[in-house]
């Protein structure tokens, strides 16, 4: 990064960091969800932007730490209980990549959709055996605290991705994008590397939804673990540009816009508009903005 | 014995044995040169011994050591390197990439200076000025020696050749010929080496097997070969 | 454990089963042609029951009748969406592409139920008709699921042997088998996948509106029938049609027996566990088997 950039992007982090004294309430939100789409989809691109593994699921990894808080959040302290929603959504991915993980390509995205309506579906089961069919919770914190940790969380993401982008394991995973076979041929362990990039992409993801089921104070399985979210990311992603850093910043962050042009007035026509784009970018521009933007090299 | 040795493999795909018996030593430092007419098992061969594909049947050692069944990158990691009869650049990257990739991971243990093995390897497969290019806008000649030299940036001791000139007219038959022997040379290479253009593998190698129908048939010096009456019947019964 | 062996449940278990044949049948005629994914299969079974629903309501047509209206429409949105989009997706099946292909057809599922959703509200509707019981061997039938069991079959049946029985049958299971090679032996490769498009969407509009008179319907109650579609493609084996119309009712066995074994809210998890099942048992989805190589 150049010390121009560092400057910028430091400037860009205070000014983030102040949002919620400069807005009113109604801004505020709009932060908080720039936040968590930029949190959520930068961690969705270490494993579906490097090496194009598509997760049309990860919203199974956002709901399963929404359920690990909003288990333990009485008995634990948040600053215990959020983390540890990331990582049981860690865990799981690290459990289910190795198979997962075999399968390729198309079959792969479908995969992953079913996985995620299995966890939910799982989750619901366990509710209902426990006798509670949605959750309430008071005393949550506030939303200047929630932007602050999510905003964190966001940072975190963009740091992490950027270290898998410099590392090894980073090169290996845009081999493994390119050609599998051969990959692993020059040497790439790419069953390893996929499933340490699956694990790392859900952590986050499931910090997030710990923090949202937070912010809404509700915990409801068919209402949290909802594919819509899944394919946002996903959406935004391409929008922005998987493959490249900036990308799924940029995706969120645009989409977040339309979303509140469209969102208040009608749901669906903001959901027809996401359709629109992912159909757009993917048959005209498959590299998204920045890959639209980006000149060949000499 | 410290080289390649190939014992009692077998091969089957769906009904067809692809691999039947194959016995087969490579020596450090060796040539040998790998024929057969299409079909005859050559790169299904070299799937198993570079663990693309597992073995159903015998035993593949290198340097003393069990390879088969080994992921393939377990076997490069170990000091084996293969090209593919069909190229399979990284089309998107730049050729120097495509090499640096191959120094990064490859051989343990790991290179410490991927760089100048990069730069190393590209300048002996004469390379080094389309580096910058995407290795998806190289001629076909061109890629052929991406492959070789992604292969010998892994480290690797020996190289598994699939076919590299095929497809290359005289004049590139010709520097590629050149460029083999000078790797096997000064990098001091173990080669087995699979080729259809006859000439060029009587020229390479200094012993050559001979594959039909999954079975080793014939084994010796190229003169020896090129004279064997049940070489020449297989790959004339074998014509299409 | 009676209930286990109770005729009652079998009638179930075939029923259940004949639907997911049958939207599968229709999945599998455009993949095994085209090898496109299209996730949105189970939207064309939601519009088909949206037709079956708005001709009752409206005109009380009954829905065996509104399926062949169901059926068309099927078709037209096959034109549509071969003219606008599938000349851009068919071509090289690099596998990229058959990724990307799939996002597109996500994106049209996500824009399908939406507007649908814009269109006929989120409520979910349901039509009754057709529930005279009817007892036959002992066991009660609804006159509407004994009208699916049978229209599903028979669509199914005639779908078959129509592949081996006409030209244009035989046409489609060359191409499903070996496109490349079909061309060379001069069938009109382009024409076939269109008729099969047609012939999958028709059937999955169809099939819409016969489970119209037993499912609750909704803009988002397609997708379990995609993933069930998806299970008869993956166990039925590719190109295998008849494989398919087996395994879409085995799929129909194993979610009616196991919520018998366990319990009704276990049925989601069941539909969705198989599928999981069948993927990460047939990794390479539906790769043929071991291509013989030199």
């Amino acid at each position: 990064m150049t010390p121009r950039a560092g400057i910028a992007a430091g400037a860009a982090l205070a000014l983030a960091g102040a949002v919620p004294w400069l807005v009113g309430p109604y801004g505020l939100t709009i932060a908080l969800n720039a936040a968590m789409w930029v949190a959520l989809t930068v961690s969705w691109s270490i494993l579906g932007g490097t090496a194009a593994y598509i997760s049309l699921g990860h919203v199974a990894f956002y709901g399963l730490g929404a359920y690990v808080v909003v288990t333990s959040w009485q008995v634990l302290p948040l600053v215990v209980a959020v983390p540890l929603g990331g990582l049981v959504a860690g865990a799981f991915a690290l459990t289910i990549g190795w198979p997962v993980l075999r399968v390729r390509g198309p079959y792969f995205v479908i995969l992953t959709l079913g996985i995620a309506e299995l966890v939910k579906y799982a989750v619901l089961n366990v509710e209902a055996a426990l006798g509670a069919s949605s959750r309430l919770l008071f005393g949550v914190p506030d939303n200047r605290t929630l932007y602050l940790a999510t905003l964190g969380l966001a940072v975190l993401a963009i740091i992490v991705a950027a270290l898998v982008r410099r590392s090894r394991l980073g090169a290996g995973l845009v081999a493994v994008r390119e050609d599998e076979v051969t990959a692993e041929t020059i040497g790439v362990p790419i069953g390893r590397y996929k499933v340490f990039a699956f694990a790392l992409s859900a952590v986050i993801p499931g910090m997030v939804g710990g923090l949202m089921a937070l912010r809404s104070a509700y915990f409801e399985p068919l209402q949290v673990f909802n594919p819509v979210i899944s394919f946002t990311i996903v959406t935004m992603a391409v929008v922005g540009g998987a493959a490249d850093a900036r990308g799924p910043i940029l995706g969120a962050l645009l989409l977040v816009v339309v979303s509140e042009l469209l969102w208040a007035n009608a749901p669906q026509g903001y959901m027809i508009a996401l359709g629109v784009l992912l159909i757009g970018f993917v048959v005209f521009a498959p590299g998204g903005i920045t890959g639209a933007l980006a000149r060949p090299r000499p | 014995m410290n080289g390649l040795v190939v014992r009692d493999v077998g091969k089957s795909f769906g009904g067809v044995r692809a691999l039947e018996g194959v016995d087969l030593d490579v020596a450090p430092g060796a040539i040998v040169g790998l024929m057969g007419a299409n079909g005859a098992g050559k790169t299904t061969l070299f799937g198993v011994i570079a663990g693309n594909e597992r073995a159903d049947a015998g035993t593949i050692t290198f340097e003393g050591r069990r390879i088969d069944g080994l992921r393939p990158d377990r076997v490069a990691a170990l000091g084996i390197a293969r090209t593919f009869q069909i190229v399979r650049p990284f089309r998107a990257l730049s050729v120097r990439d495509n090499v640096l990739l191959a120094a990064r991971f490859g051989r343990r243990p790991r290179d410490d200076d991927p760089a100048a093995t990069t730069a190393a390897a590209l300048a002996d497969l004469g390379l080094a000025e389309q580096a910058g290019r995407p290795a998806g806008a190289l001629t076909l000649a061109e890629q052929k020696r991406l492959e070789l030299a992604r292969a010998v940036a892994t480290g690797a001791r020996l190289v598994l050749v699939d076919e590299v000139m095929a497809g290359l007219n005289a004049t590139e038959v010709a520097a590629m010929l050149d460029v083999i022997g000078r790797l096997h040379q000064d990098r001091r290479l173990t080669l087995l080496v699979v080729e259809h253009v006859m000439q060029a593998l009587m020229r390479l190698a200094q012993r050559i097997v001979v594959l039909h129908q999954g079975r080793v048939i014939a084994e010796g010096e190229p003169a020896t070969i090129a004279g064997d009456a049940r070489v020449s019947e297989a790959y004339l019964g074998a014509a299409p | 454990m009676d209930l286990i062996a109770s005729p009652q449940l079998l009638f179930s278990a075939l029923v259940l089963g004949a639907g997911y044949a049958l939207v599968g049948l229709g999945l599998n005629l455009v993949y095994g042609t085209m090898r496109l994914l299209n996730v949105g299969h189970g939207d064309l079974v939601m519009l088909g029951a949206y037709v079956a629903f708005w001709c009752f309501a409206l005109t009380g047509l009954p829905p065996p009748l509104a399926a062949p209206l169901a059926a068309a429409l099927g078709v037209l949105l096959a034109e549509a969406l071969h003219r606008g989009l599938l000349h851009r997706l068919l071509g090289a099946g690099a596998e990229r592409i058959e990724a990307n292909s799939l996002l597109v057809f996500f994106g049209l599922s996500i824009i399908v139920q939406n507007l649908a959703a814009l269109a006929f509200t989120a409520s979910p509707r349901a039509l009754r008709t057709l529930d005279d019981v009817v007892h036959v061997a002992g066991v009660a039938m609804t006159e509407s699921r004994i009208v699916i069991l049978l229209v599903a079959l028979a669509v199914c049946g005639g779908v078959l042997i129509g592949l081996r029985a006409t030209v244009w049958g035989l046409a489609i299971k060359a191409v499903i088998d070996n496109g490349r090679a079909a061309a060379v032996v001069g069938v009109d490769v382009p024409r076939v996948r269109r008729l099969a498009l047609w012939a999958g969407f028709a059937i999955a509009g169809l099939a819409g509106a016969l489970l119209a008179m037993v499912e609750q319907i909704g803009p988002f109650m397609g997708f379990p029938y995609t993933i069930a579609a998806f299970v008869v493609i993956i166990l039925g084996g590719l190109g295998r049609l008849g494989g398919g119309v087996v395994a879409g009712l085995l799929l129909g066995f194993v979610q009616v027996y196991g919520v018998a074994l366990t319990a009704p809210t276990f049925s989601s998890m069941l539909l969705y566990g198989t599928f999981v099942a069948v993927l990460l048992l047939r990794p390479q989805g539906l790769a043929r088997a071991a291509r013989i190589r030199s």
